[in-house]
């Protein structure tokens, strides 16, 4: 991505994500995180710069063009109750729905091939639920969020934006997650994760670019990713910067 | 968190599909019932004279119902039904039905003038972003006054050998009406459900957000649902030509179906806030409506009563649709 913006919240952000590569997004709360995944998928009207995936310009009007086979995106939402779920729908309809395309012949839906996509999805996530015919608003917020990722993933994306993914969920399926993302790299997704939580930026991510008021103020990599550094610089303080040389940095440089 | 992979059942248990099916099914007995009560007082019993006459006006708000369903399930509402419907009788009472072919010409081309209507409706909603009932008030003012030129005072003709063969029965005493609603059913509503497009259209009115950001094409589907619709009230419009032989602009026609359909709609449970229920239902809602009516009739009540019996009729089903509130222990639930 290159020189995006967008009115006067997204300005001039450059990133690139390689295939296997998790990168965070940092910073407080509301400095553009949201709007950023957004624009990438083609939410946001007017935007300036532009999307290359595989090195090749990519016009997206909306989610529909953003999850064709060439582009391969996937977004998973902020809200999964309004966003990511229809919760009075069945596991089956909310799993296939962003994936109804390919499981599709003619129009028709395949209940065959879904069913094994629905199956291979449920055993990958290990999501509980008393069959597929059951309403998605009755289950647990954890297997929610799951049935939300499942969805995606069933599209088999390159590029997976993930959109503060742990946020109200049980630790144990946060940990989870957290393997998948990275299991999900490993067999060549790019994938960038906004989270609010500074330890899973520290635990998840190859890279963390610190957003503040709608630009990059920080990237870090590797061991710079401490969580001191992320709130001095989400805090735009001078801090925290590895030439600042502080004890306490050295130390929680060390640790990791 | 165990690795054991979970068993998940496919079909689900019947508690999951009866859930689902509760409103079609609860109609349906209810029908039953009725019609069972209905023929069991007839002075001609249950022969299929009585069966047919009554199929005959059944298939007629049945097929406006269905049409009715398509917009409901979207999460929107229209009130341009019964105008499209009368628009699509006068239309065929206008046609040439001399000829067999003339016959299929005509047909066609009051199907397509029902499927433009519906089509202008999708539109309109679409891309002008207005409330479907504001808009389909509007259409339908529009599409009764066209129907008012072709057709100042009632009359014309339609094909009777034709209009006699939909109307009567099949041997074995079966009504054919019955049967071309099967037909249609088979035709359309069971691909509908099956389809892709379908899916999207019971997603776009459960959740319009959630459907638009996992990329589904909502334009598409909310314009199939609209075009579908009146295509139905096309056949509706259609098969009163053959019942009545002749095409009328009336007001109270027009008007009477449009509300009477979404009665049916409500009664064979489908939710008015769309994403839930089938237009079988929503046939069954229909003829639970018309029954009430033959109800009166055979016991003998005077017909003014009618309005009066219908809407408590309807209050009562929809009371009955709210019981689940009772059970409601949050009430913060009841808001949502």
């Amino acid at each position: 991505m290159r020189n995006l913006s967008w009115n006067n919240r997204l300005k001039d952000i450059s990133l690139t994500a390689r295939a296997g590569e998790i990168v965070g997004l940092g910073g407080l709360d509301g400095q553009g995180q949201r709007e950023l995944l957004l624009a990438l998928f083609g939410v946001l009207r007017s935007t300036t710069g532009e999307v290359l995936i595989d090195g090749k310009k990519c016009n997206l009007s909306g989610p529909s063009d953003a999850k064709q086979g060439h582009v391969g995106m996937a977004l998973i939402p902020e809200d999964r109750k309004t966003e990511g779920l229809m919760l009075p729908m069945s596991v089956r309809d909310n799993l296939s729905m962003a994936s109804l395309g390919r499981l599709s012949k003619g129009g028709l839906v395949d209940r065959a091939a879904e069913n094994r996509a629905i199956d291979e999805m449920i055993a990958l996530l290990q999501i509980k639920t008393d069959g597929t015919s059951v309403a998605v608003g009755t289950l647990s917020g954890g297997n929610q969020q799951k049935i939300v990722i499942a969805k995606w993933l069933m599209t088999k994306p390159k590029v997976i934006l993930l959109n503060d993914p742990t946020r109200g969920i049980d630790v144990g399926t946060k940990a989870e997650i957290y393997q998948l993302l990275r299991k999900l790299a490993d067999q060549g997704a790019a994938i960038l994760f906004y989270s609010t939580d500074y330890d899973e930026l520290v635990g998840c991510c190859d890279r963390v670019l610190v957003l503040y008021d709608g630009a990059v103020g920080r990237v870090l990599s590797g061991a710079e990713i401490t969580e001191r550094a992320l709130v001095s610089s989400a805090l735009n303080l001078g801090g925290g910067h590895a030439e600042d040389g502080t004890p306490a940095l050295a130390g929680a440089g060390a640790a990791r | 968190m165990t690795d054991r992979a979970l068993p998940v059942a496919h079909g689900g248990d019947w508690r999951f599909w009866l859930g689902e099916h509760r409103g079609t099914l609860l109609a349906l007995g209810v029908f039953i019932l009725m019609f069972a009560l209905y023929t069991g007082n007839h002075p001609a019993g249950f022969n299929a004279d009585v069966v047919t006459t009554a199929a005959n006006k059944g298939v007629l708000l049945a097929l406006v119902a269905v049409a009715q369903t398509f917009v409901v399930v979207t999460s929107g509402i229209d009130l341009s039904v019964g105008a499209i419907f009368v628009l699509c009788n006068c239309v065929a009472s206008r046609m040439f039905w001399e000829t067999g072919l003339e016959s299929a010409a005509s047909v066609i081309i009051v199907l397509l003038t029902g499927l433009a209507c519906g089509a202008l409706n999708g539109l309109i909603v679409i891309y002008g972003r207005l409330q479907p009932i504001v808009t389909t008030i509007a259409t339908g003012a529009v599409f009764f006054g066209i129907a008012l030129l072709f057709r100042e005072s009632p009359g014309g003709d339609v094909n009777e050998d034709l209009a006699d063969f939909m109307t009567n029965q099949f041997p074995g005493g079966i009504p054919a009406s019955a049967v071309a609603l099967f037909v249609v059913m088979l035709v359309i509503w069971t691909p509908f459900r099956r389809s892709m497009l379908g899916r999207v259209v019971y997603a776009v009115g459960s959740a319009e957000q959630a459907a638009y950001m996992s990329g589904l094409q909502i334009r598409r589907a909310k314009f199939a649902a609209y075009a579908l619709s009146g295509l139905l009230c096309a056949i509706g419009g259609l098969f009163i030509t053959f019942v009545t032989y002749t095409g009328e602009a009336s007001l109270d026609n027009a008007n009477a179906y449009t509300l009477n359909s979404i009665a049916a709609v409500v009664l064979g449970g489908v939710s008015l806030f769309g994403g839930r229920g089938s237009a079988v239902g929503a046939i069954f809602g229909a003829l639970i409506f018309r029954t009430i009516g033959d109800l009166l009739f055979v016991f003998d009540l005077d017909p003014l009563w009618q309005p009066l019996f219908l809407g408590i009729v309807l209050l009562v089903s929809v009371c009955l649709g709210s019981f689940r509130l009772i059970r409601i222990r949050n009430r913060l639930d009841l808001f949502g």
